[in-house]
């Protein structure tokens, strides 16, 4: 394309230079004639008469070919270049008319002097020797404006008649289109070359059928362990190992077929700090063809992807290891997306459920779960999904023989390193034979409490029974038998028996993790009071006030809340033993809750027990063994009770000036 | 005092039965004792009993079911029952199968007089 442009160029020019001689010869032959005719006959006249008008059609032909060329020309005369002739191109692109003519051409356009073309001009009227140019970049002024155009340029000189230089002949072919093009063509190879080398991508191009090298870039060669004196060499002699690893099959397969190859973390050996190693690649082999579409050879378009591929492989077997690991595990366990839809079940499933992986993907598991489950485990789903929070839940799950076992799931909402969440995983644990055999320790609880409290009761009815029927009997008084004393005290060690008994029970509960509430609506005030007349009942001496600063209904374990009031109010008369007075005070201290306080003026704890006081078996030294008797578990159970119910306790004590216990429960 | 109040105590141990005919005799109620849940409608006709003192697990018997018969037998059905149980839980139940009152085992025989007073009372 380039090639022809110039050619077509060449030949106007030549055109023109031909023209303007052919034109001084003709006259000068026509001249000649002329002079050698000296007679006036006819024929002279005629002949001459010929000659003019051939002249004069000639001269017309040029007239019209220089006013009408593409070709900017004018002709300039003298050193100061007026401008003798201009045609319609030249006149249009400068943006002149008629009137330039007879005007001096570099006052006229006087940017061309600043760009060095009035120095141009003077060479060539002084030497006579033409200017030629090739796109020459030149700024004119365009409606004020200087632009750049690129020209094709020739400044002859102009001879007269005589052969002497008269002026300048300027014949100039815009070319700024075709510059333009070579430019660009220029950059993009210039793009292309730079992209090709500086690419991380491996690239390289292999022509003709032994596979030469044409281009590499350096990432190409950096893999290959080589250097640019590569390039023009066949690729197997440069790499001769990729010739065993079936490299040489596939890039004649490609140049054969015209059909490119790609491959994805396809493992090659090759060269690393001159040792060999194993690297994984992205790659395609693409054919290349030339403007006829034969194949010239082959491009290598290559990544190396062996980080992502090792990362790939250890993902994989991590996949591997965990399937294995999960499998292994006795749970089930599933994992889920974040709708709860499983796309995962260990064997364990399959196996206790007899379902098929496909079966349980498609209808997951709830089916297996016993019909009286289905409601309690939707809503506990259902909150779960809401909250996107870990969940625990017990429910039965059919076997693959059609049995329903208990199972405890654990499922726990899974989040990336954002916090953002994943998946569930869920691991479903069987708890059946837990579950029987706290239902038959539930079954012994009964029993020994039924059975134990049996026998107790009886005693304490007739110890009470025997109290009542001496009271006022001045005949046993006076006499020395300690009967009452007695009494009185198998009544105590009744009472303590009997604390015990329910101390054990209810701890083997809490271990159990069994203290289940069973809440309803009661009256706190009305609670205290009963309570309180229950305990002055066995505990006459006792002067128990109570203040009520704040009414309210909770809703709570009406029995577990009692049996919290019935053990600090013991303890306050316990470790009183020198002040009977215990004062009660129900009060609000902040908006929805309710807080009961029980002071006693006793023993008092002192610092380094405080702290200790609930926890499981421990116990205070007292003195008297029998007083401060127990198995140090009470407030521990309060404890547990107040943190089922989600309250709180604070006691303030001081030791000789007695303690102060406050429970703080929500309102309704 | 005009009529002596009857009170038929129903459990199968004889002795919390003996104690408690002891206990509320001395109160100067009328106590009968039986170990026989199932002859506890025909006891209270036929005594013309005014309180059943019934324990909740007699001889595998649910003491609730024979509350929730008496308490359904229209002829007998103002006769008022208290139960005894020896779990704290066992309250509830109890109370939904009719009883006027419950009391945990071991009691205290005050609160026994003072519960007996108040189901009497009502």
């Amino acid at each position: 394309m380039d090639q022809r442009i110039k050619n077509d160029s060449l030949k106007t020019l030549d055109f023109s230079e031909f023209s303007v001689q052919e034109l001084q010869q003709e006259l000068l032959a026509a001249k000649q004639e002329i002079n050698n005719l000296k007679d006036n006959s006819e024929n002279y006249k005629s002949l001459k008469k010929s000659i003019y008008s051939e002249i004069e059609q000639e001269i017309h032909v040029y007239k019209e070919m220089f006013y009408t060329s593409p070709n900017l020309m004018a002709i300039l005369i003298g050193p100061d270049f007026i401008v003798k002739s201009a045609n319609n191109s030249i006149l249009e692109l400068l943006g002149k008319d008629e009137g330039l003519i007879g005007k001096p051409y570099l006052e006229e356009v006087p940017e061309l002097e600043e760009q060095g073309l009035g120095d141009l001009l003077r060479e060539v009227y002084k030497t006579g020797i033409p200017f030629r140019a090739d796109e020459m970049p030149v700024y004119l002024n365009i409606n004020n404006q200087l632009v750049l155009s690129y020209y094709d340029f020739v400044y002859q000189a102009h001879r007269n008649m005589d052969g002497d230089i008269c002026g300048v002949v300027i014949i100039v072919t815009d070319v700024t289109s075709r510059a333009k093009l070579n430019q660009d063509l220029k950059i993009s190879n210039h793009r292309f070359q730079e992209l090709v080398y500086s690419s991380p991508g491996l690239i390289a191009i292999l022509t003709g059928k032994d596979f030469i090298v044409a281009t590499a870039n350096e990432a190409i060669l950096k893999i290959w362990g080589k250097g640019s004196d590569v390039i023009g060499k066949p690729i197997f002699e440069v790499l001769p190992e990729i010739v065993e690893q079936g490299m040489k099959d596939k890039f004649e397969k490609v140049y054969a077929s015209g059909k490119p190859l790609v491959a994805q973390e396809y493992p090659i050996m090759h060269e690393h700090n001159g040792k060999k190693v194993e690297g994984y690649f992205d790659f395609i082999y693409q054919p290349q063809r030339n403007i006829d579409g034969t194949i010239i050879g082959v491009a290598v378009i290559a990544n190396e992807v062996t980080k992502t591929a090792e990362l790939n492989r250890k993902i994989r077997e991590s996949e591997v290891k965990f399937r294995q690991l999960a499998d292994l595990i006795p749970d089930k366990i599933a994992i889920a997306d974040e709708n709860l839809q499983a796309f995962f079940y260990n064997k364990n499933w399959l196996d206790y459920s007899g379902l098929t992986l496909e079966y349980l993907l498609e209808n997951g598991w709830s089916e297996l779960v016993h019909p009286d489950d289905i409601e309690t485990i939707t809503k506990t789903l259902r909150e779960a999904l809401k909250c996107k929070s870990d969940i625990e839940m017990e429910h039965r799950v059919k076997d693959k023989n059609g049995d329903y076992k208990w199972h405890l799931a654990r499922i726990a909402a899974i989040r990336d390193e954002n916090g953002d969440f994943q998946s569930w995983v869920s691991a479903t644990t069987q708890i059946h034979k837990i579950k029987e055999e706290e239902k038959r320790k539930e079954e012994f609880l009964k029993m020994v409490s039924h059975e134990l409290k049996t026998p107790v009761t009886s005693i304490r009815g007739y110890t009470q029974l025997l109290l009542s029927m001496i009271k006022g009997n001045e005949a046993i008084k006076s006499s020395n038998i300690p009967l009452e004393s007695s009494l009185r005290r198998i009544d105590n060690q009744i009472n303590r028996l009997i604390r015990l008994i329910s101390e054990m029970l209810d701890l083997s509960r809490i271990e159990d993790s069994q203290l289940i509430l069973q809440k309803s609506e009661f009256n706190l005030n009305e609670l205290v009071e009963h309570t309180v007349q229950d305990i002055k009942i066995s505990n006459p001496n006792s002067y128990i006030k109570i203040e009520h600063k704040f009414e309210t209904s909770i809703f709570a374990d009406k029995e577990r809340i009692e049996q919290v009031l019935v053990n600090f109010i013991t303890n306050a008369i316990k470790y009183s033993p020198n002040s009977k007075n215990i004062d009660i005070t129900i009060f609000q201290e902040a908006e929805g809750k309710v807080s009961v306080s029980i002071r006693d003026f006793g023993i008092g704890i002192s610092n380094i027990h405080l702290k200790k006081i609930f926890t499981r078996f421990y116990r205070v030294d007292g003195k008297n063994e029998e007083t401060y008797s127990g198995f140090g578990i009470g407030l521990f159970l309060v404890n547990e009770i107040i943190e089922k119910h989600i309250g709180s306790i604070k006691v303030n004590s001081k030791k000789g000036k007695g303690s102060e216990f406050i429970f703080t429960l929500d309102t309704i | 005092m005009t009529k002596k109040i009857k009170i038929l105590v129903v459990d199968d141990d004889a002795i919390i039965g003996e104690m408690l005919k002891a206990v509320l005799e001395f109160k100067g109620y009328e106590v009968l004792v039986s170990g026989e849940p199932n002859e506890t409608e025909e006891n209270i006709i036929a005594n013309n009993i005014d309180l059943v003192i019934l324990d909740k697990l007699i001889s595998g018997v649910d003491g609730t079911k024979v509350c929730s018969k008496i308490k359904n037998n229209e002829t007998i059905s103002k006769v008022k029952i208290m139960m005894m149980t020896a779990l704290h839980t066992a309250g509830p139940a109890c109370m939904a199968a009719g009883a006027d009152a419950f009391m945990t085992k071991p009691f205290d025989m005050e609160i026994l007089y003072k519960h007996v007073e108040a189901v009497l009372k009502q």
